[in-house]
């Protein structure tokens, strides 16, 4: 299962092999100016599609602050996903407090609990933020482990996940 | 049914370890990590020497590292294990070697199950 958390400059990812192994890990940037990567996102994304083949692909839900390179991204997603009869999944910011109860108070917190549960992303873990600096791209992959995680607990509670077509509906 | 597993872990297992894929390649003897990038991307297959150094750098067994290459040898040799054991079967051997065919055939049939170390694990 391949999780993904999409900003409007980079996706962070992480690829599970069941709920408690990973695979691979990440964050593949696509952010233009200067400093631009000259690799577009689709044929990153593609590549993590075609070397893992996951089962499932996994996004955040978000309804507000969309950005227009997001909505292309996520489109993106969509799209490949479907192309090769993938589900594409979203998992909401209220799933992914609920797989981590005690620990929902900040995304950091989280970060820390999965660093704990995959001692593989402890390295990767950034120190946590004062409040004028802006968020650590590492936290991409946190995000990313996050939704895996959340998908993972709702698959075992045998809930049912929301997919990308009816997120698109609610918005 | 067995759980189909990725090619090879390559990958993981060199982010497990922190190092790079020049890092690796130095560890390897080449230069640079071209190599290693073709190795975890499954363009090319490393050479048996690659591989037993692959063992050796992350101390996990070949057939782990190459799990889903691993699976797909497994199945080929079943099949035609059972293919053999049919044709032995089949044909009567010559008085002098009925204990031998007896014995390659109990031999086959001890081995007629899954070879593959961690088949159940699930897929990605």
């Amino acid at each position: 299962m391949l999780a993904l958390d999409v900003h409007p400059q980079s996706f962070g990812f992480v690829v599970f092999e069941g709920p408690n192994q990973i695979l691979d890990w990440g964050v593949r940037s696509f952010r233009t100016g200067v400093n631009a990567v000259k690799i577009p996102a689709a044929t990153r994304f593609l590549a993590l599609l075609d070397e893992f083949r996951p089962s499932a692909v996994v996004i955040g839900e978000r309804l507000a602050r969309k950005t227009a390179k997001q909505a292309k991204m996520l489109a993106t997603i969509r799209r490949q996903a479907r192309y090769r009869g993938i589900p594409v999944r979203c998992i909401s910011r209220g799933d992914v407090n609920r797989a981590f109860v005690g620990f929902e108070s900040n995304k950091y917190e989280v970060a820390s609990a999965l660093a704990q549960q995959f001692p593989d992303l402890a390295v990767r873990l950034p120190p946590r933020r004062k409040c004028w600096q802006s968020e650590d791209y590492r936290m991409g992959i946190f995000d990313a482990a996050a939704l895996g995680v959340a998908y993972f607990v709702r698959r075992e509670k045998r809930l049912p996940t929301t997919s990308v077509e009816d997120s698109a509906r609610a918005q | 049914m067995v759980t189909p597993r990725l090619e090879n872990y390559l990958r993981t297992y060199r982010k497990r370890s922190g190092l790079t894929q020049q890092e690796v390649g130095y560890l390897l003897g080449r230069e640079t990590g071209a190599l290693v990038s073709r190795y975890e991307k499954r363009r090319r297959l490393p050479p048996l020497e690659t591989a037993l150094a692959y063992e050796e750098i992350f101390g996990v067994p070949i057939g782990e590292l190459f799990a889903g290459r691993r699976q797909a040898v497994g199945r080929d040799i079943q099949k035609r294990r059972v293919a053999l054991r049919a044709g032995l079967q089949a044909k009567t051997p010559k008085a002098t070697d009925v204990r031998m065919a007896a014995h390659k055939l109990r031999w086959l049939a001890d081995r007629e199950r899954p070879l593959v170390a961690n088949q159940n694990a699930p897929t990605a």
